[in-house]
């Protein structure tokens, strides 16, 4: 039906009108952006509603075989209310730490029309429209990294958008292959292509695709980008950019192993082992090249290249319950990402401290901010009552279970010690930020806390990500039901 | 209609040109309206012809027994002549902007006029024979526009462009005498009238010969090892380069090879021979020489001559795999290009003319001070790079389905060179547009601040092209059914 | 959520007082320490009622935390849960006093509280998932109240714990992971039946697994290798903090450890073997630690790992005697809650020294005690009891365990040959352990009468310090008293009464470990048993006169004695092997290869830049006429600003062969013009034509 059209539509238009013609109070912009942010959600949350055979919409063909179609499943619901909700939240603290920033109103563009981008691309209904609003959402992020202007932001962005489009070319491959051989490529759980008469190019295609949707989720080879890109750019941007656009990598993955060519058609074949390997060599990579790192923006960014791994190894196992984990890994680390970044920005924004060593007793300064990046690093380390921990379970028990040789002992011995450089880079920043020592002068200490706009996403977040640790059963049915329709 | 009418609009741009040079008029106001006016009416002309298409070819006279001069109007003529007739007014208004401060503006536009009617005369050819004669007529005329500014570069550039033609041309005349000599019957005809049955043990020098015939149409085509006069001759006038050297020349270049591969060696004898495989090598040299040169070149004009080269060898790409469907993606990317390329050159010429700042990396903040131009360079360049939505996305696809029609190595190895060369594109295009809005902070937006957008007379071009890259990006049916006609011979 | 939730109410009545109790305390000090007395208190009357009840309370909470919580309140579980609350709230009320001026006290009573939650929760819990996510929490909240004062060397040294507690929980998991996907179900009840099911097909897994969850729960527990965070985390902790640490959180250790015995390896002796082994090496190096130590807390600390060496030799034994493991289970019970009330008693009694002078050296507090009869009488009790001196509530539980050894030992000789591999068979090997355990029972006896007699015995080394000592009687306010003379009473009650109170406990405690009670009761007071703890007394006592007084005292001029530290300095596991292996070694070596992966990508892509598309540089047109001159002279000027670059950095070559190149070929082209256009150079030219020709005559 139509409607399916505004989610998309409105962010773009309100983006555009935003750019073209900015209002001269800045509380009027403001009070704009919030309006489109919640109303993305509400009709994020609305579509999310409707039954799933209403949801179908077909815009026009570009050319035989290349149907713009658009499809709303469980997948796509999920991750459409995810951008969404993160995107409001993020925004809402975008508004103070923005404050002291230039070009206002071109940030707030772009950021509004990404967000319409992401929502087309979650509805998308085949593998051509997908790659379309793949590529657009490239284009449109790019603004959002270079928006300082500086020689070293220009040079960030650069990097991102080739590395992207490099990527998304890889996985162009597959899209020109499958429609060579007459697939209609529309995205139905379980796969369309047979996997029994699948060549060898066939397999080589998939996995150039796993590898050019990667770029965008910070896979091994391709993930170069992520480290430049995420300290120079404004920090809700790097919060949206690592907590949310890398998801739509591994939404590309998804669907093109679990609606496109059908886990059949790589099970137990040189391509799901190549995937095993490469997302354990990022996971281990990630971590421990966040634990070195000293510029704090930077050891998230690294920390997300290894965070996204785990989801990717729970979709390489191709196995139901590892499924689940790497899906609930998606929902928790979005959360508990954006939570950092924005604590991240609170503390540059409020006292310009970017690298990790200028930290020491900070906690005292801004306690709620660095009680939440406590609580959220708490929960990326994965201790028990919070929500990682839970889809660390999924993942671990998934892996076990999935009896691939090696892979099935080797992914949670990883993942363990992943978690362990996650606490030697993430706790070590909370220990120092609260306890600086006995000789910590009382009387110099001046609080910093921000204003309530950066506090409310930051709490609502972090709050969130434990407490869904706590009650994950609603969740983890719905992904449960995904995973029973794919696998 | 008859036949005779074919000859019309090739000899009217020509007269009209040589009536120019005579008698040249020094008012500039009434000299572009002139000539615009005699454009215009050539289009026209051409429209109408090719609506009601005469049936039979028109035989004018020949030059010895075997070797008549013959004009012919089929598929491939109306699509050729119909693309240069819809961009010849375009440009020509571009030109008068763009030449209004220069000298000898007369000769220029004369001989600007006369190659509209050669070029037409490359496309409504019926047999070689004619085509040749005008592929010859094309070089001499587009001299005197390559060395309009009289630098020494100019004069520099000028040698090698003709040496490199003069050596082409050579090797093509092997093959039409080769062809003369084995064909049944020397007219064009889908599906080529060579007849095969007693060759006997001439084949492998058919073959041969058919190589050296498309490497001698290919430096027009500036197939890899002769292109190099197409990023030395950039140092002429926009609207030369632009025109010429983007659509008019090397198309026709691509166009004579389309004639000689199906219309007289015929696509079925050299599927899967020797020359196949050498042919399709050397388009993928040269798109991947192309689009490397692209990003090492600096200066802007220069980067979009080598950017011309890799999609020419895209063409030639989809044209060398010797079927329907290749010939079909060929036609579509030589349509799609010709729009884009034109486009780009156009805003290169808009930027050199409002600020004369020649290399790329004197683009910085210079966005805000020219949004329209930039705004088509930026639609020029993300259809070039191939990006969804825009024309460039459908060609490069039409092209890769007729790479991956039958599997084999080659097309593979040719759809990661497309998407090599996809990359390359994307580097060196969108890196424009990302000097000219973002690079160089606030400082360079105060120093760039003075310039402006050139007048309308330059922007309508750039807006119609960039419409229609647009609207072929979002619904390219019509033209894929147009060419898919002509390649099947149903037009 | 089935079951009574009574149980749920234990486990997070605590948390939530916790936090109440952080926002009192903002407000009203006083206010807090009673609200934090009142919770625990209240707590450990409930646990009391609870257990003297008796019967099943159990509670299961599906769903939360992804696998849903289970409790479970029986005998065992009651036991180490009241104990828990009791010492929860003796420490509580100590601690008010303790930290009467100090900062942070909210953030103490509130973690504190935390810790109280999350070890009740591992007492309760019915199934290992459970245990594992409280065990999480209880190491996570009981770092913060370690590190209280927040000096350097107490963020170190809890920087070390805190380590230890991440490692080791990461490592336990992994073997719930394994466990988990062998055995489908994690329930305590359901282990035992599923282990036995499922062990056969795969041992190795088992052992794998088995030594992963030993290695987590160990780690907490001070196991031999993983001990090195006991000695440091106790001196810098605050004194109720480490009561609790070695009296209580250890104990939650050891609960992870009887789940392996009792559960996934039941009477399986390998494993009891190696447990042994273990056991009686810590048993062994606490001893030896405690006795060279010179401070008065980590004597107290080193001697609690020698006592949970006793545990792990009693847990050890219950693998190795199989059916007839009574005994072993009867005493290690009753060794986990005798030790738990001694460490509590004398903590306390460190603490009230620390409080007091603020120092931790023998040579400093000696003589401390003198002229202070409760503290003489409460320190005695404790001693005595941890000696293993008949009378007290130790004695009874180390026989126990003594008793079981010898049991062992008998079937041996018997030839009844319990286990297949050779090592468990040799008697002679049991006879050699029996001696360890009595010789480090010794050991016990010889630190703590080192000190008694320096607290309470030896005077200080100057008068005026001593006459300060003795003249300050009022070193404790009313309610500490209290507390320490309770808690120090108990002990002697215990020891002397067994049947009455300790065999209740025993047989209360030994169904959770499936042990049964012994066919003829145990008489402790019999001769062969007076017999053990006479030996150990007799040793200690030589131990202490030949290693304290001769060896560890030095003489000074002025005729007084110092003590000496003789361990030697470099002998720590922690600095020699653990620090530099997991913070140098492997970070750098794992930095280093991922810094090279790291590094693939955009290394290519950078090399592509400076070759094949590297940018063309139009600007510099090479100079007129000079051409081979700028290219040569530029390519060994590259070379000179590589080699300045590298290899002669200190001095570099001054070159500019451009410059050279372009005065040579300028200088060249003068010189030709000008020889060219001489009439020398005709005439010359001329000559040289005429020779060749006359050469050509001649030859042809």
């Amino acid at each position: 039906m139509i409607a399916l059209l505004i989610p998309v539509l409105m962010p773009i238009a309100v983006g555009v009108l935003l750019m073209a013609f900015p209002p001269r109070q800045r509380k009027i912009m403001l009070a704009v952006v919030f309006a489109a942010l919640a109303i993305g959600l509400a009709l994020a949350i609305g579509v999310a509603l409707q039954p799933e055979d209403a949801l179908r919409l077909t815009l026009g063909t570009v050319a035989e075989g290349l149907t713009f179609y658009l499809q709303v499943d469980a997948v796509g619901k999920l991750f459409s209310v995810l951008v969404a909700f993160v995107w409001l939240l993020v925004g809402l603290a975008a508004f103070e730490y923005m404050s002291h920033e230039h070009d206002e109103p071109r940030f707030f563009g772009f950021y509004l029309i990404v967000e319409g981008v992401l929502a087309a691309l979650c509805y998308s209904g085949n593998l051509f429209t997908f790659y379309v609003f793949f590529e657009l959402m490239t284009l449109t992020s790019v603004p959002l990294v270079m928006h300082e202007l500086t020689h070293e932001a220009v040079m960030a962005g650069l990097k991102y958008l080739f590395y992207s489009v490099g990527g998304a070319f890889l996985s162009l491959f597959g899209l020109f292959l499958f429609t060579a051989q007459g697939a209609e490529l529309t995205f139905t759980a379980g796969g369309v292509l047979d996997s029994t008469s699948a060549s060898g190019v066939a397999r080589l295609a998939v996995f150039l695709m796993i590898l050019g949707f990667g770029t965008k989720a910070g896979m091994f080879p391709m993930h170069g980008w992520l480290p430049t890109a995420h300290p120079v750019a404004p920090a809700p941007a790097s919060a949206v950019l690592s907590g949310v656009i890398t998801k739509a990598g591994v939404l590309g993955i998804l669907r093109t192993v679990y609606y496109v060519a059908g886990p059949e058609l790589i099970r137990d074949t040189w391509v799901q082992y190549a995937w095993i390997g490469l997302t354990l060599i990022t996971v281990f990579m990630g971590s421990m090249l966040a634990y070195r790192e000293n510029v704090l923006k930077k050891r998230l960014a690294y920390s997300t290249v290894s965070q996204v791994s785990y989801v990717l190894f729970g979709l390489s196992l191709l196995q139901p319950v590892a499924f689940v984990g790497a899906l609930l890994h998606v929902v928790f680390h979005s959360l508990v990402k954006n939570g950092l970044f924005l604590s991240a920005g609170a503390i540059i924004c409020k006292t310009g401290k970017t690298k990790v060593d200028e930290l020491k007793g900070i906690g005292k300064e801004m306690p709620v901010v660095l009680w939440c990046f406590t609580l959220a690093g708490v929960t990326l380390v994965g201790i028990p009552p919070t929500s990682a921990f839970v889809s660390k379970w999924y993942l671990a028990t998934g892996s076990l279970a999935s009896g691939i040789p090696v892979a099935s002992w080797l992914g949670p011995v990883v993942l363990l010690v992943s978690a362990l450089l996650t606490a030697g880079y993430l706790l070590t920043v909370s220990i120092d930020a609260f306890l600086p020592g006995s000789d910590y002068n009382y009387a110099a200490l001046e609080k910093h806390e921000p204003t309530w706009q950066m506090l409310v996403p930051i709490v609502t977040l972090t709050a969130l990500a434990v407490l869904l640790g706590v009650w994950p059963g609603g969740l983890t049915s719905l992904l449960t039901g995904i995973a029973g329709s794919v696998l | 209609m008859s036949p005779y009418f074919i000859l019309v609009p090739i000899l009217v741009p020509i007269l009209a040109g040589i009536l120019l040079m005579t008698f040249p008029i020094q008012d500039y106001k009434t000299r572009a309206a002139a000539v615009e006016t005699v454009v215009i009416l050539n289009t026209i002309l051409v429209f109408v012809l090719l609506l009601n298409r005469p049936a039979e070819r028109l035989y004018l006279f020949s030059f010895v027994e075997g070797l008549p001069l013959t004009l012919n109007i089929d598929g491939m003529a109306t699509f050729f002549g119909g693309l240069v007739a819809f961009l010849w007014p375009l440009a020509t208004l571009y030109t008068f902007e763009y030449m209004r401060h220069e000298e000898r503006v007369n000769t220029f536009l004369s001989f600007y006029t006369i190659t509209y009617g050669v070029t037409l005369g490359v496309a409504f050819a019926g047999n070689i024979v004619t085509m040749y004669l005008f592929y010859e007529a094309l070089t001499m005329v587009t001299l005197p526009l390559v060395i309009h500014t009289m630098t020494e570069e100019a004069q520099k550039a000028t040698r090698k462009y003709l040496n490199y033609m003069i050596g082409g041309t050579a090797f093509a005349f092997i093959g039409i005498v080769f062809y003369s000599l084995f064909c049944t019957d020397i007219e064009f005809v889908l599906g080529g009238n060579l007849d095969v049955a007693n060759l006997g043990e001439y084949a492998n020098i058919a073959l041969l010969v058919y190589v050296l015939a498309f490497f001698g149409f290919g430096v027009k085509a500036a197939v890899f090892p002769f292109h190099g006069w197409l990023p030395t001759a950039s140092v002429a006038p926009t609207p030369v380069t632009a025109l010429l050297h983007a659509v008019a020349v090397v198309k026709s270049g691509v166009f004579a090879i389309m004639r000689l591969t199906y219309f007289c060696f015929g696509a079925d004898f050299l599927k899967g021979t020797w020359a196949q495989t050498v042919v399709v090598i050397a388009a993928m040299v040269t798109i991947v020489y192309g689009s490397t040169m692209g990003v090492r070149e600096n200066h802007f004009k220069r980067r979009l001559a080598y950017s011309t080269i890799a999609n020419l060898s895209y063409i030639l790409l989809g044209v060398t795999m010797m079927s329907p469907l290749g010939l079909m993606a060929g036609l579509c990317h030589m349509f799609v290009h010709a729009i884009m390329k034109i486009s780009g050159f156009f805003c290169a010429g808009a930027v050199m003319h409002q600020t004369d700042k020649n290399y790329v990396y004197e683009l910085d903040g210079l966005g805000y001070a020219m949004p329209a131009t930039f705004t088509a360079l930026l639609i020029s360049g993300l259809s070039l790079t191939g990006i969804p939505l825009f024309a460039g996305f459908v060609s490069k696809w039409s092209i890769v389905q007729a790479l991956l029609e039958q599997p084999s190595m080659m097309g593979y190895v040719g759809v990661f060179v497309l998407l090599y060369s996809a990359l390359m594109t994307g580097i060196y295009m969108l890196s424009l547009n990302v000097r000219g809005w973002f690079s160089g902070g606030t400082v360079a937006r105060e120093a760039n601040a003075k310039f402006h957008d050139p007048s309308w007379l330059m922007l309508l071009p750039l807006a119609i092209f960039s419409v229609i890259t647009v609207a072929l990006g979002l619904n390219a049916q019509a033209l894929l059914v147009f060419v898919q006609s002509i390649a099947t011979g149903t037009f | 959520m089935t079951g009574n939730p009574i149980l749920l109410l234990l486990v997070l009545g605590p948390m939530a007082a916790g936090i109440v109790s952080y926002l009192i305390g903002r407000r009203n000090k006083a206010l807090r320490d009673g609200f934090a007395i009142a919770v625990t208190s209240a707590e450990a009357v409930v646990m009391l009622l609870l257990v003297l009840m008796g019967g099943e309370v159990s509670l299961s909470v599906p769903g939360v935390c992804g696998m849903g919580l289970s409790f479970q309140l029986d005998g065992f579980r009651g036991i180490f849960a009241t104990v828990t609350a009791y010492m929860w709230m003796m420490t509580t009320i100590f601690s008010r006093e303790y930290l009467a001026h100090s900062r942070n006290r909210n953030r103490y009573y509130l973690f504190l509280l935390m810790t109280f939650g999350a070890t009740m929760g591992v007492f309760l819990s019915d199934d290992l998932f459970t245990t594992f996510v409280f065990f999480e929490l209880m190491s996570m909240a009981s770092y913060v109240t370690v590190i209280h004062d927040e000096k350097p060397e107490t963020l170190y040294a809890g920087g070390v714990y805190l380590a230890v507690a991440v490692i080791g929980g990461l490592v336990a998991l992994m073997g719930i992971f394994m466990l988990y996907s062998v055995t489908g179900t994690l329930q305590l009840s359901e282990l035992l039946a599923a282990c036995q099911a499922a062990f056969p097909g795969n041992e190795a897994w088992f052992y794998v697994l088995g030594g992963c969850i030993l290695f987590g729960f160990g780690a907490k527990a001070g196991m031999y290798p993983l001990h090195v965070w006991l000695p440091m985390a106790h001196p810098v902790a605050p004194a109720p903090a480490s009561a609790l640490l070695s009296g209580i959180i250890t104990k939650s250790g050891i609960f992870g450890v009887l789940v392996l015995c009792t559960r996934i390896f039941a009477g399986n002796a390998y494993w009891g073997f190696v447990i042994l082994l273990l056991g009686v090496v810590t048993m062994l190096l606490g001893g030896l630690l405690a006795i060279f130590s010179l401070d008065l807390k980590r004597t107290l600390a080193c001697s609690s790992m020698s006592q949970l060496g006793f545990i792990f030799v009693g847990m050890g034994m219950m693998d190795l005697l199989g059916e007839e493991n009574a005994l072993a289970v009867r005493g290690t019970i009753l060794h986990m809650f005798n030790h738990s009330n001694l460490k509590l008693v004398l903590f306390m009694a460190a603490g009230v020294v620390v409080m007091n002078l603020h120092k931790l050296d023998l040579n400093d507090i000696r003589g401390f005690g003198r002229k202070k009869p409760l503290l003489c009488y409460v320190f005695l009790m404790g001693s005595l009891g941890i000696g293993g001196i008949p009378l007290f509530n130790g004695y009874i539980s180390k026989t126990l365990i003594h008793e079981s050894i010898v049991e062992y030992i008998e079937l041996l000789e018997e030839g009844h040959s319990v286990v297949s591999f050779a090592a468990a068979n040799s008697a002679t090997l049991f006879h050699v352990i029996e001696w360890l355990f009595i010789i480090t029972g010794a050991m016990t006896v010889a630190y703590m009468t080192k000190l008694f007699v320096v607290l309470f015995v030896e005077k200080n080394r100057d008068r005026q310090v001593q006459a300060s000592f003795e003249a300050n009687t009022h070193y404790c306010n009313k309610a500490t008293a209290a507390v320490l003379a309770v808690s120090a009473t108990v002990l002697p009650i215990l020891g002397v009464l067994p049947y009455l109170t300790l065999n209740k406990i025993a047989d209360l405690g030994q169904g959770f470990l499936n042990g049964v009670s012994p066919e003829h009761a145990v008489n402790y007071f019999s001769l062969t048993n007076l017999k053990g703890g006479l030996y150990s007394i007799v040793i200690g006592a030589a131990i202490y006169l030949v290693v304290v007084r001769l060896g560890m005292r030095v003489k000074q001029p002025d005729r007084t004695y110092v003590y000496v530290n003789r361990w030697p300095k470099h002998l720590d596991l922690l600095e020699l092997v653990y620090r530099p292996l997991v913070l140098g070694l492997l970070p750098t070596v794992a930095g280093f290869l991922c810094r090279c992966l790291d590094y693939v990508l955009d290394g290519i892509v950078l090399l592509g830049r400076k070759t094949t598309h590297k940018q063309l540089r139009e600007g510099r047109l090479l100079p007129k006429g000079f051409e081979l001159a700028y290219v040569v002279g530029s390519l060994l000027d590259g070379g000179v600003a590589l080699l300045n670059a590298t290899f002669c950095k200190r001095n570099p070559i001054q070159a500019d062969f451009v410059r050279f190149f372009a005065d040579q070929s300028r200088i060249y082209e003068e010189t030709k013009r000008e020889v060219m256009s001489g009439v020398s150079f005709s005439l010359m030219m001329f000559g040289v034509g005429i020779m060749l020709v006359v050469i050509y005559l001649l030859v042809v």
